[in-house]
């Protein structure tokens, strides 16, 4: 999840549009991280080294650490360390990408890395989480639900939502570190309460330029022009996502039942106001999370 | 493509959501020999049941103005031997317990799968 949230650091400061962040997330799936990029995260080399390197690959039948080894950049043994570490590195998926796709050269990507570090208002605790990438662990430091009752709860449903992100959506997701509320009346919002062993406000809230393509991804189904479908879709998603809850939660002996889920496109209901809320961004749209008690 | 009966059989769909009903009609339909009624909530389900007394009903749990199970129970008292499969999201073992109680035969867990279509099909061909 670090590089994603490199990535919303990027957008932020403006050196990446939606449109080429988004390019760059579905690009970098099948990235395959360079030795110098590498190097460069681990502070063995600097942009401009790493690119002097790449510019004489081009003249020289060499591989890249035989050159830094020859100019004087790295060892033999840091260039074998970094070769067993090349396909563990999962980190610099975006950076990588976005070099390949053009967007950033070896010294941007050099600097912007150690700008984030210093300007992106991340403790090195929570850089260390995001390096670790432990979803749960990533929740915990990023989410505050300390002050709510039944938190765990609360950190297992964001949990369970990513999850399901991944399994229903086909998309990864990761967390807006931005916790400013955002306002949603011009959204979509679905919700749906769950009560019984405690009672909880659940919605999801997505942009209406968003919503068709998530809805058919859900849906598998081309929605264009159908927006009656999208909504249902995704009220479907919310319900499916709850479904699944439920049932793990019923497994902990907490048994729980749903209302029929509901829609809201125009204005706010209380519950959205009063309750937390949580971006998940993902390549083709952002989905904010309202939980609330209720 | 799966031919079950001379006559096609009734199937209702019983689904708040619009999705749902579109994608279990698009892939009853694929299988062949069906013929789908939809309903969007209990209430239009007994409703639909009472004028066609469809073979097989397949009926979500969690609905506006009349639930699953409280049109389960309806269907049940107006036809005892009627087909009821339930299609749910909140698959928990109480749900399961309390749908069986009803005279459910089958209860699916969504995000259901074709051969779960195609098993409860070939149940109620059994039966015919």
């Amino acid at each position: 999840m670090y590089d994603k949230f490199f990535g919303s650091y990027l957008l932020n400061k403006n050196i990446l549009t939606n449109e080429s962040l988004r390019e760059i997330l579905e690009h970098m799936q099948t990235v395959r991280i360079k030795v110098g990029t590498l190097a460069m995260k681990e502070g063995l080399m600097n942009g401009t080294q790493v690119e002097e390197v790449f510019q004489l690959q081009k003249v020289q039948d060499k591989k890249f650490g035989e050159i830094a080894v020859e100019k004087g950049y790295l060892t033999n043994a840091q260039v074998e360390r970094l070769l067993e570490h090349q396909s563990e590195e999962s980190n610099l998926q975006l950076g990588q990408a976005a070099i390949d796709l053009g967007y950033l050269n070896y010294e941007q990507l050099d600097e912007e890395l150690k700008n984030f570090e210093n300007e992106s208002g991340l403790s090195k605790i929570q850089l260390k989480v995001l390096e670790e990438g432990d979803t749960d662990k990533i929740i915990r430091e990023f989410i505050d639900f300390k002050d709510s009752p039944h938190s765990q709860m609360y950190y297992d449903y964001v949990a369970l939502l990513l999850r399901n992100i991944i399994r229903f959506l086909d998309q990864q997701p990761w967390i807006d570190v931005n916790k400013k509320k955002e306002e949603l009346a011009q959204n979509i919002t679905v919700y749906q309460y769950l009560e019984n062993y405690s009672r909880i406000f659940t919605g999801i809230s997505i942009s209406q330029d968003e919503i068709i393509e998530m809805a058919e991804k859900f849906g598998k189904m081309s929605m264009k022009d159908d927006m009656e479908m999208a909504e249902s879709a995704i009220t479907e998603f919310l319900n499916l996502h709850n479904g699944i809850f439920t049932v793990n939660m019923s497994d902990q002996g907490r048994e729980y039942e749903m209302s029929p889920p509901a829609i809201t496109k125009e204005g706010t209901i209380d519950e959205m106001n009063a309750g937390h809320q949580i971006g998940v961004n993902t390549a083709i749209g952002k989905i904010h999370l309202i939980l609330a008690p209720y | 493509m799966l031919v079950l009966l001379s006559n096609p059989m009734k199937v209702l769909v019983c689904d708040d959501s619009l999705l749902i009903r579109r994608q279990l009609k698009d892939a009853l339909e694929k299988l062949g020999g069906v013929e789908v009624y939809e309903a969007s909530n209990g209430e239009e389900a007994v409703e639909i049941y009472k004028e066609n007394f469809p073979e097989l009903v397949l009926l979500d749990l969690v609905m506006p103005v009349l639930n699953g199970l409280d049109c389960l129970k309806q269907i049940k008292e107006i036809d005892d031997n009627a087909s009821v499969v339930m299609i749910t999201s909140t698959g928990t073992k109480e749900n399961l317990r309390k749908a069986l109680e009803l005279g459910a035969i089958d209860f699916i867990q969504k995000p259901w799968k074709e051969e779960q279509l195609i098993s409860a099909l070939s149940r109620i061909k059994g039966r015919c």
